[in-house]
């Protein structure tokens, strides 16, 4: 038998998972879809209020790069609170026990936890986000058909149909997107590690320490700029100072690709060692 | 199929728990793992499933290294801890979704001791009684055909008769590959069926012996008084004193296992 991986081994702990916490995952769903129409419906009117106090007559447009803002903020937070939340048996030291020694590999379960908490739920928000804006696009327009503040306005008002993969169009280059992506998937995998890192509320902790990390990044950059390039920094405020490397990029779009598009590969490693460390 | 040697454990610099602890069971056997609250039962019991990490100290189960955690490794090691977790779930759809990972599981041995528990497959988990939990762990533990079978104060939150029940069902259910530790403090719940005796004090062994052993060396008995006697260890009770006294005149008598457990604990000479 496979020290590491077996198909069947695998099959057998997603199925234990999902008789365990399909409750839980139903519930998430559902609430996750709710959320997304009610914020889906708030940002549409609150756009439409904005147009409306800009310009007497107007036809309201719902732009993609508004949908495309809103999709990045509602996946990062969900995502904060999902991922965070992964390995949750370690939250419960009885659970911990019997899950550290239910006979699968410990790569099995990190595999498991990475697929249901970043995968599946990857798949669902593409699906949910889209879906709960089409409800609540057309909700908003026969709310204002028939609750007309204008007799003629309702014809103005445009949700445009977006597609389900619309928010990951390139606005400006497709490196750019790629990016984005892998930073996003980066983030995710942060998460992940905060979720195996820490044992008692990991969602705090982690985002304590992400905004920890940023803070230790910054001083870390002023003091060395305090000490190497001192007519570059005034107090708090650094000049970044960046070259160009070719006519498509700079030294610190480099750099910000390279850390937000590479971290996972050290995150993820370390998501799967500290599990396996686990003690109880 | 456990070889523990020379093994030092330490919960913090201060607080070291064993210190050249050495542990080597064979197959066959129940082993009673006793001591008093707080002396390492528990301890050692997760060290043998691979829940603490001992380094690289001589821990050896099966011919595993416990902490790796292999699949094969914890297939044929079933560890009851003192209160396990259990979700909303029937004891039925638990079972099914749980059995896929023992490959020596036995749903029919499983239906039969929850017969004996009186339990059924559409009890839900979460609303079982303390005991009954107990009881459905017990049963599906016995269940798994697991070569090593870890039970950590199985005792504890059953009444009476499910004690007695619970005796009977685990040397029906046990082969001779398998084998068994139990740990616990309640010393009385487990003196019929087990073969060995392992008394740990303070992170250490302080005695260790079979049963048969004891019982072709030892006499335990009830007098009246203690003159001209060679006992090795008295108590008082009603009516006398229960003693423990070197074998004469071959005559057998039933272990009694709390009488020698405070006696070893007492730290009286008892030598077989």
């Amino acid at each position: 038998m496979n020290t590491y991986f077996s198909w069947s081994r695998f099959v057998n702990l997603l199925k234990f998972d999902f008789n365990l916490n399909k409750k839980k995952y139903f519930l998430a769903v559902l609430a996750i879809f709710v959320l997304l129409v009610f914020a889906s419906y708030l940002v549409i009117d609150d756009q439409y209020k904005i147009n409306k106090s800009l310009v007497s007559y107007y036809s309201f447009k719902y732009k993609l790069s508004n949908y495309r803002t809103f999709c990045a903020f509602c996946y990062i937070t969900l995502a904060a609170i999902i991922v965070c939340n992964a390995f949750n048996f370690l939250r419960d030291k009885r659970e911990t026990s019997q899950y550290l020694v239910l006979p699968a590999s410990t790569f099995e379960k990190f595999i498991c936890e990475f697929f249901i908490r970043i995968v599946v739920f990857n798949i669902l928000f593409v699906v949910l986000f889209w879906l709960s804006f089409k409800i609540s696009g057309y909700a908003f327009v026969q709310y204002h058909i028939y609750n007309p503040v204008d007799v003629n306005l309702y014809r103005l008002l445009e949700i445009p149909n977006f597609g389900l993969f619309d928010q990951f169009k390139s606005t400006t280059n497709d490196l750019d997107r790629n990016v984005a992506l892998l930073a996003l998937f980066s983030l995710s995998t942060f998460m992940l590690a905060g979720a195996s890192y820490f044992n008692k509320y990991s969602f705090f902790k982690t985002i304590l320490t992400f905004g920890g990390l940023l803070l230790f990044a910054y001083f870390i950059n002023l003091a060395t700029y305090h000490i190497i390039l001192p007519n570059k920094v005034d107090v708090f405020d650094i000049e970044i100072i960046d070259r160009k490397i070719s006519d498509k990029m700079d030294t610190d779009q480099l750099a910000m690709y390279l850390m937000g598009a590479i971290s996972s590969l050290f995150l993820l490693p370390f998501a799967y060692f500290k599990l396996k460390e686990k003690e109880v | 199929m456990i070889s523990i040697s020379e093994l030092s454990y330490a919960y913090s610099k201060k607080e070291v728990l064993f210190k050249n602890l050495n542990f080597n069971q064979e197959a066959g056997n129940i082993v009673g793992l006793l001591g008093k609250n707080g002396a390492g039962k528990s301890t050692l019991l997760k060290v043998i499933a691979g829940l603490l990490d001992v380094k690289k100290q001589s821990v050896s189960v099966n011919d595993f290294i416990p902490f790796k955690r292999e699949p094969d490794f914890l297939t044929d090691v079933f560890l009851v801890t003192e209160s396990p977790f259990y979700p909303s779930l029937t004891i039925g759809s638990y079972t099914k979704a749980y059995s896929a990972f023992y490959k020596n599981f036995d749903p029919l041995k499983m239906s039969e001791i929850l017969e004996d528990f009186e339990l059924k497959p559409s009890q839900k988990l979460s609303k079982l009684s303390h005991g009954q939990q107990k009881k459905f762990t017990i049963a599906f533990a016995l269940a798994t055909n697991s070569k090593l079978l870890l039970l950590d104060e199985p005792t504890n939150g059953l009444d009476i008769h499910s004690k007695s029940i619970f005796r009977k069902v685990l040397v029906r259910s046990v082969d001779g590959d398998q084998l068994v530790i139990i740990s616990t403090h309640q010393v009385k719940d487990i003196e019929s069926i087990i073969d060995k005796i392992v008394i740990l004090d303070k992170g250490e062994i302080i005695f260790e012996e079979e049963m048969f052993s004891i019982v072709e060396k030892l006499q335990f008995k009830r007098v009246t008084s203690l003159e001209e006697k060679a006992v090795l260890y008295s108590e008082k009770s009603i009516g006398g004193y229960d003693v423990i006294m070197p074998m004469h005149n071959d005559e057998e008598t039933n272990v009694d296992i709390e009488l020698l457990f405070k006696a070893v604990l007492d730290r009286a000479e008892i030598k077989l």
